[in-house]
């Protein structure tokens, strides 16, 4: 379970996220939907530590992640597998070095590799390439591969569409859904695209100036008069 | 005082890599690519940069040392005064502009690119696994292409004066010895070792705290060219001092 509480962050003089609440409880798949700088990507980085919490709570299964140290901090990013917009692969290593960054020991690493781009629908044949031989598309499914590479039990997506095309985006929110379904993991998906919010989420939430601003299961966002909301639905 | 900040986070920076690099060492294999990627791929330019700046420095000399009709003092003089002083900072500039520049874009892109951040939320210490490497490749390597460049100005001055000046190369080599002392050579490879750390930990720091897309690292490496320049030029002024006063401390050399 995700929990953001009452969360406060300022960039300089520019506030960020302006009391921003809301949960997501284990095992739903939610959407954090907002037009660029409402504080999408910074709340997600809260979670994983990558932002300070300047006041309030984020609680992730419980923990408070401002409270904790860095082996607590440790655990939680162990938790919570983060997939980055761009791909963030290393170009110098193979897509296999790639997804055992993280991993300390495994008795068959060859195996576990193959293992987890079958889980996102791609070919061992895959292990041997550097990201640069990939297509954007590739790398981003690996980038989810080594995401679930510590077996964690939350996945954060940040703009998981940016730079696919209409297939691949498809695609995309399809392997979110089967994760989200198959494995039972709590998906946040940080995106501006409200087909794949409706199609794929259990929860969204619409932010606007860092806080949220409408919230509902997708039935209840296609019916919202909320003028952000009404806003995103007319692009369908 | 923003600036005198900055310093201090730089310097601080500089000492937590090396001190991760004393308690748990680096991967030698990213070692080694960093070492090829940023010391073997800049020979060339090194010693291009090197007969050149030694061929610049005898043609200077030599001109002064007409006019008072010394110019058998031209190979001990020009060495000396290259190997000591401009040699050493010339080559740095250089390396500063190639091997800082490189590294640092290679750093800021990995930054703004979140790569940095993937491997903190894999439980990877950025620090050890990217920083460590590429500080030491760019310390030994920079120390090397130093040294590499300090022995080239040397083969340039020789081949400049014998082409174009008419000093036979047995006359200028022999005159070295007389000028060039065991204190200004050490001088000169005290300077590169300093050179190469100050390099090393400022393209690491810029790169590794860049920020803001694309844009972002083109600032990055024009900030790690213009402060790697400025410290070149502060250290180079401060290791002469401490080696003068030392000099005159041990009384001559």
């Amino acid at each position: 379970m995700i929990e953001f509480k009452n969360v406060t962050k300022h960039f300089g003089s520019r506030r960020v996220l302006d009391g921003l609440s809301f949960e997501v409880p284990q095992g739903q798949a939610a959407f954090l939907l907002g037009k660029s700088g409402a504080g999408k990507s910074v709340a997600l980085r809260h979670i994983v530590g990558l932002e300070a919490v300047e006041s309030g709570q984020v609680l992730v299964n419980g923990r408070d992640v401002s409270a904790l140290d860095d082996a607590g901090l440790l655990e939680v990013r162990r938790e919570c597998g983060m997939v980055f917009q761009f791909p963030a692969l290393m170009d110098s290593l193979t897509v296999m070095e790639n997804l055992l960054l993280g991993v300390r020991e495994a008795e068959a690493p060859q195996t576990l590799a193959a293992d987890l781009l079958r889980q996102v629908g791609l070919d061992a044949k895959f292990l041997s390439f550097f990201p640069p031989e990939l297509s954007f598309g590739i790398q981003k499914r690996v980038s989810v591969a080594r995401a679930l590479a510590a077996r964690p039990r939350v996945l954060l997506f940040d703009e998981p569409t940016t730079g696919l095309d209409p297939v691949a985006s498809r695609a995309m929110h399809a392997l979110i859904r089967d994760l989200n379904r198959s494995l039972g993991l709590t998906a946040l998906v940080v995106s501006h695209d409200i087909e794949g919010a409706l199609e794929v989420a259990d929860q969204i939430f619409l932010l606007e100036g860092g806080r949220v601003v409408d919230q509902g299961s997708p039935q209840a966002i296609r019916q919202s008069q909320a003028p952000l909301t009404a806003s995103f639905v007319r692009e369908l | 005082m923003v600036g005198i900040s900055e310093v201090g986070s730089v310097a601080q920076f500089g000492f937590r890599s090396f001190a991760q690099f004393f308690r748990h060492g680096t991967s030698r294999r990213h070692l080694i690519e960093q070492v090829f990627a940023t010391g073997v791929r800049s020979v060339s330019t090194t010693l291009t940069a090197g007969i050149f700046v030694g061929a610049i420095m005898a043609l200077q000399i030599h001109e002064q040392l007409r006019d008072f009709g010394a110019e058998s003092y031209l190979g001990g003089l020009s060495t000396s005064v290259t190997v000591r002083n401009v040699g050493p900072v010339l080559i740095a500039f250089l390396l500063a502009a190639k091997v800082g520049a490189y590294t640092s874009a290679e750093l800021a892109a990995m930054q703004v690119t979140d790569q940095i951040n993937a491997l903190k939320c894999l439980g990877v210490d950025p620090i050890r696994y990217l920083v460590v490497p590429r500080m030491i490749a760019v310390v030994v390597s920079s120390f090397l292409l130093l040294i590499l460049g300090l022995m080239t100005t040397v083969l340039g001055g020789v081949l400049f004066s014998a082409w174009n000046l008419g000093v036979n190369p047995i006359t200028f080599l022999s005159n070295i010895p007389a000028l060039v002392t065991y204190w200004s050579l050490g001088v000169g490879v005290m300077k590169s070792l300093v050179f190469g750390i100050l390099l090393s930990v400022i393209c690491c720091y810029h790169g590794y705290f860049a920020r803001g897309g694309s844009e972002g690292v083109g600032q990055t490496v024009q900030k790690t060219a213009v402060w790697s320049m400025v410290a070149i030029v502060v250290a180079n002024y401060l290791v002469s001092s401490f080696g003068n006063a030392v000099q005159a401390l041990l009384g001559g050399g």
